[in-house]
């Protein structure tokens, strides 16, 4: 049921001038790929930090046609998922909703790449709290900007250095720094490492919205991006192991393939399960 | 006169999705509803936030208050609308932005007789592009070579939006053109 005051409002909730704004830095981005484009990021419906700038994105992308999916941390269920499909239900009336990632045209996602990759033409529009990964190493904006032009990431490779140092490997769980193309490092939002890997010469468009910070940037398909590393030290995924060193398997689903969660069950034991809600349905569903 | 379907928000949002296909996939042409798609183009991007140099007098005098932009010099101008069958003016300059902030890098949209079919045979590298592709592109060779001394510093340059009267293709700064057939 779409309520009155949602209808008061036009076509995808923002006003043609905000969208024509997005959409003219979302192509700036896409052009040059890594590159943060700033952007009047506009007061949403919803607080800075819950996804204000992938829902912009979001909102200037959709028109009658687009099938839509939402994901919060690999699920459809959550509380923040929910609210922004219900949002978009009022803002595009005539746009199909679904949970299955394939059959999506967009996907809006909260530190996910859906499990089972992306399909040739989808666009993936990824919520970022922090978009620069200088941030930790450089605390003056105009000093880091002028880093990411003249592609100076030495000292964020020290930073990387420092952890081999301190802990034997390198701790960044998500969030991990990248490189696009060759030239800009981004921050790819806060996915696992696991997805890190399906960005590079992907057959989809990623679009990363930031709505406190202000910034929109791109991964377009068939482009390199490669996780900062060393030579001797090569990028890896989260390994999963167990004590005896077996892969855990998804204790809902059995995937030993997939990114796993930890929780508790019922009896306080600590368990693993996939974090991809629509993936992990579907394989119960076809083991039934 | 033109058609003012392309001042409508439903053709715009249309409009915009294929050119972010043409953007994120340089030398796919993508095919527009209606006429005028370099019209559309700058009807969709345009509004009155952005400067506008409109080189060889392509548009008509009822055209500029629907496109609200602002006139500018092609040295200053945010979008630079030029025809691609005419050689570029000797000295032309677009905006190539600066290390911090390459996005004001202008966007030079050039009318074409052709897009897809007739003209020069081009190859095309770079993101967006899975190894190579092929375009044909019915533009005054010149234009090519000059866009090839503009982008020559990664990240500074200027985006092409190539449109004839129904269809478009994106060539963005990281594109690399080699003319193989002219």
């Amino acid at each position: 049921m779409i309520e009155a005051p949602a209808r008061a409002y036009q076509y995808g909730f923002l006003d043609e001038y905000a969208k024509k704004e997005i959409r003219r830095q979302t192509l700036k981005a896409v052009a040059i790929p890594g590159y943060q484009v700033p952007y009047a990021s506009r007061e949403m419906p919803l607080a800075r930090g819950f996804g204000t700038g992938g829902l912009q994105i979001t909102l200037s992308l959709l028109g009658p046609g687009d099938t839509f999916k939402v994901i919060d941390q690999g699920a459809d269920d959550s509380v923040n998922a929910v609210n922004l499909r219900k949002f978009i239900v009022e803002a595009c009336p005539d746009v199909s909703l679904t949970t299955r990632a394939e059959d999506a045209t967009i996907i809006q996602t909260r530190h996910r790449v859906p499990e089972v990759g992306m399909s040739p033409g989808q666009i993936l529009v990824l919520q970022v709290p922090y978009p620069d990964p200088l941030v930790v190493v450089e605390p003056n904006e105009a000093k880091r900007k002028q880093m990411h032009g003249e592609g100076d990431y030495a000292r964020l490779l020290v930073k990387l250095y420092e952890d081999l140092v301190n802990f034997g490997e390198i701790t960044i769980s998500h969030r991990y720094p990248t490189r696009i193309h060759g030239h800009y490092v981004i921050d790819p939002s806060p996915i696992p490492r696991h997805d890190v890997p399906r960005l590079h010469m992907a057959d989809a468009l990623f679009l990363f919205g930031a709505g406190r910070e202000k910034r929109i940037y791109a991964v377009p398909p068939f482009t390199r991006a490669e996780p900062l590393a060393f030579e001797d030290v090569p990028f890896r995924v989260e390994h999963f192991f167990d004590d005896t060193g077996a892969r855990r398997p998804c204790a809902r689903c059995g995937s030993r393939e997939s990114f796993l969660d930890e929780f508790l069950d019922s009896y306080g034991r600590k368990q693993f399960g996939c974090s991809d809600s629509d993936y992990c349905a579907r394989r119960q569903e076809s083991r039934r | 006169m033109t058609s003012s379907v392309v001042f409508e928000p439903r053709h715009q949002q249309q409009a915009y999705r294929r050119l972010l296909q043409a953007m994120s996939r340089p030398g796919s042409v993508q095919t527009l509803p209606g006429t005028s798609a370099w019209l559309c183009v700058l009807a969709t991007l345009c509004d009155a936030t952005v400067s506008l140099a409109d080189i060889h007098e392509r548009l008509g005098a009822a055209d500029w208050p629907f496109l609200q932009a602002r006139r500018a010099n092609p040295a200053q101008a945010d979008f630079v609308l030029a025809d691609g069958a005419l050689e570029p003016p000797a000295g032309l300059a677009p905006r190539l932005g600066i290390l911090a902030s390459p996005e004001t890098g202008a966007t030079v949209v050039l009318i074409c007789p052709s897009v897809g079919d007739k003209g020069l045979l081009l190859e095309l590298s770079g993101p967006g592009i899975e190894s190579t592709a092929r375009l044909r592109l019915a533009v005054a060779q010149q234009w090519l070579a000059r866009r090839e001394q503009w982008n020559a510093a990664f990240p500074l340059g200027v985006d092409f939006i190539i449109a004839d009267e129904s269809r478009l293709v994106g060539l963005p700064r990281t594109t690399k053109v080699k003319v193989i057939e002219d």
